[in-house]
């Protein structure tokens, strides 16, 4: 593992396991609201978190901060850890590739 | 409806908000009440889900399915008899989003869903308008038979409050109300005896719909001076915090524990008193330095704990006091504190709905192990009785009784509403004099 991905993961398991002891407004989540699932809520993935499952389904969050102030800071920090562990999603990824080709996230050329 | 469930899937569904951990075998997500009779008649050893909002651990699996039931979301509403319908999945704030759309709006504002709120039968924010058992018209349930049953008023009881341990609830009809445009008052004192005075007064208001207190440590977390606090809210336009300075504020009340948890005081108890016990609470609390806020028109004051020391006094003076569970529930967390006659009630109505033991096991009371336990009570009230005739230890058993309702026993002045200048009350709370000028 490499040193910035466990200080990262150190970093996570603090913040969320404080945000789950403090609680976390799941009904003003929009995600869960549409989804319904446990594991699509923001303590649901803060739960995920502090289990260190680190999951694809933490892309899964509008970082709208609607759930508090704390937790969508973690989950970037999350999407950042799957990154280094190579587990990023393949529209990230173009959307990199389109920005680094054509200067816009659509890869749009004049 | 049967999803594979992934590893990381299923711990969510270990917990509650209560921090206790159980596990669960696979999680099921019913779309309709053909779903949940599948899934009777398929599993032994079901729990019943809704947002997780419970912290007495009343949806904590021990190797059980648990039933999500968040997608029977469905809402039907009536104009005639203003009756909405509503699946048992719907969160409060869905439902009363819709309802405002037509105009209309369900007053039990609490965290959590429909079908959760109604197992429980726990009250809203504004305790005036009492726990959702009264708006509820008819549930619809399916019992460990997996029959599909209809309750009406008489026998909601045997649902409402049983904390799922009867069955599953599959829809629900609640009475609503047209929206009320609600404003609010906020009374501070220093002094606890002016504050219970006040709020004697104000419980018979008949427009009043909120009596929300806070300990001088609470207020000054909610951003208000360290002194005693009542937020007092009215159904009309009586108050003096109206419009969006309202919403602000009841939104402010609405997350106030949030306020409470981030200081470290994780642990609550919701001991419910009858009004003239609740200040002797109250100054017990405050000789403990323990935080607290409470509802005053239901008499429930909730006492937060960053310390085991403090709560396991506080919990022998809620015990000494006999109060009830308030709105938290029993969950798997406070058993004990159900008496025997409750029990045999309670499990007369579990088995009659629930012969083979499928729903919430363990949850509530533990029917194996009660019924050994009976069995000693019994003998221990028989070995009571024997002794009683002995005529020594029958008198040193009548001196410790009146010892401890001598320290139980309640020094309230009766004679304090004298001591309010009413006037000035109105002039605080109600808004009169400013509205008297406003006529002039």
């Amino acid at each position: 593992m490499k040193t910035e991905e466990y200080n990262l993961k150190e970093e996570i398991k603090e913040e969320v396991a404080n945000a789950l002891r403090n609680g976390i407004d799941n009904e003003g989540c929009a995600v869960f609201r549409v989804m319904r699932k446990e594991h699509y809520s923001p303590k649901g993935k803060a739960i995920i978190l502090n289990n260190d499952f680190y999951e694809k389904i933490i892309y899964k969050c509008n970082l709208c901060r609607a759930c508090g102030d704390g937790l969508c800071d973690s989950f970037q920090k999350a999407r950042r850890v799957l990154v280094l562990k190579d587990k990023e999603m393949n529209a990230n990824k173009e959307m990199i590739d389109n920005l680094k080709r054509t200067g816009n996230i659509y890869g749009i050329q004049e | 409806m049967m999803d594979k469930n992934n590893s990381y899937e299923l711990i969510c569904y270990n917990t509650d908000d209560s921090g206790m951990f159980g596990e669960a075998s696979r999680v099921v997500f019913p779309r309709d009440v053909e779903d949940v009779i599948k899934i009777v008649f398929d599993s032994q050893d079901l729990v019943p889900r809704g947002l997780g909002s419970n912290v007495v651990g009343g949806c904590v699996p021990s190797n059980s399915v648990v039933v999500d039931m968040k997608n029977m979301n469905e809402i039907n509403f009536d104009f005639k008899s203003e009756i909405v319908c509503v699946g048992p999945g719907v969160t409060i704030k869905e439902l009363n989003e819709k309802l405002k759309q037509i105009n209309y709006e369900f007053p039990i504002i609490c965290n959590g869903t429909i079908g959760g709120i109604v197992a429980m039968n726990r009250p809203g924010l504004m305790g005036g308008y009492g726990n959702i058992k009264e708006w509820i018209e008819e549930i619809e349930f399916v019992n460990g038979r997996g029959e599909l049953t209809k309750f009406g008023k008489a026998e909601i009881g045997e649902v409402c409050g049983l904390e799922g341990i009867t069955g599953i609830i599959t829809k629900i009809k609640l009475k609503v109300i047209p929206l009320v445009e609600r404003s609010a008052s906020i009374f501070q004192s220093n002094d606890i005896e002016e504050v219970f005075v006040v709020a004697k007064r104000l419980r018979l208001e008949k427009h009043i719909v909120m009596l929300r207190f806070y300990s001088p440590y609470f207020s000054k977390l909610l951003g208000f001076p360290e002194k005693y606090h009542i937020i007092v809210g009215f159904d009309n336009q009586n108050g003096r915090i109206k419009g969006n300075d309202y919403a602000d504020l009841f939104n402010k009340i609405r997350k106030d524990y949030y306020k409470i948890y981030e200081k470290g005081y994780r642990d609550s108890e919701d001991p419910k008193f009858l009004f003239e016990k609740l200040k002797e609470f109250v100054l017990f609390l405050n000789k403990f330095n323990v935080p607290y806020s409470g509802d005053l028109n239901l008499g429930i004051i909730y006492s937060f704990f960053n310390d085991d020391l403090k709560k396991k006094e506080v919990v022998k003076m809620i015990d000494r006091m006999n109060a009830r569970p308030g709105s938290y529930g029993v969950g798997l967390k406070r058993k004990k504190r159900i008496d025997n006659l409750q029990k045999k009630i309670i499990r007369r109505v579990k088995l009659r709905h629930d012969p083979f033991l499928k729903f919430n096991k363990g949850k509530l009371i533990d029917i194996e192990h009660d019924s050994a336990e009976e069995n000693k009570d019994i003998k221990k009230d028989l070995l009571k009785i024997d002794s009683s005739l002995s005529p020594n230890k029958g008198m040193k058993k009548s001196i410790e009784d009146a010892q401890l309702e001598e320290v139980g026993n309640v020094s309230m002045k009766d004679n304090l509403d004298d001591r309010v200048d009413k006037k000035l009350m109105d002039r605080i709370l109600f808004n009169k004099e400013d509205q008297e000028e406003s006529n002039k």
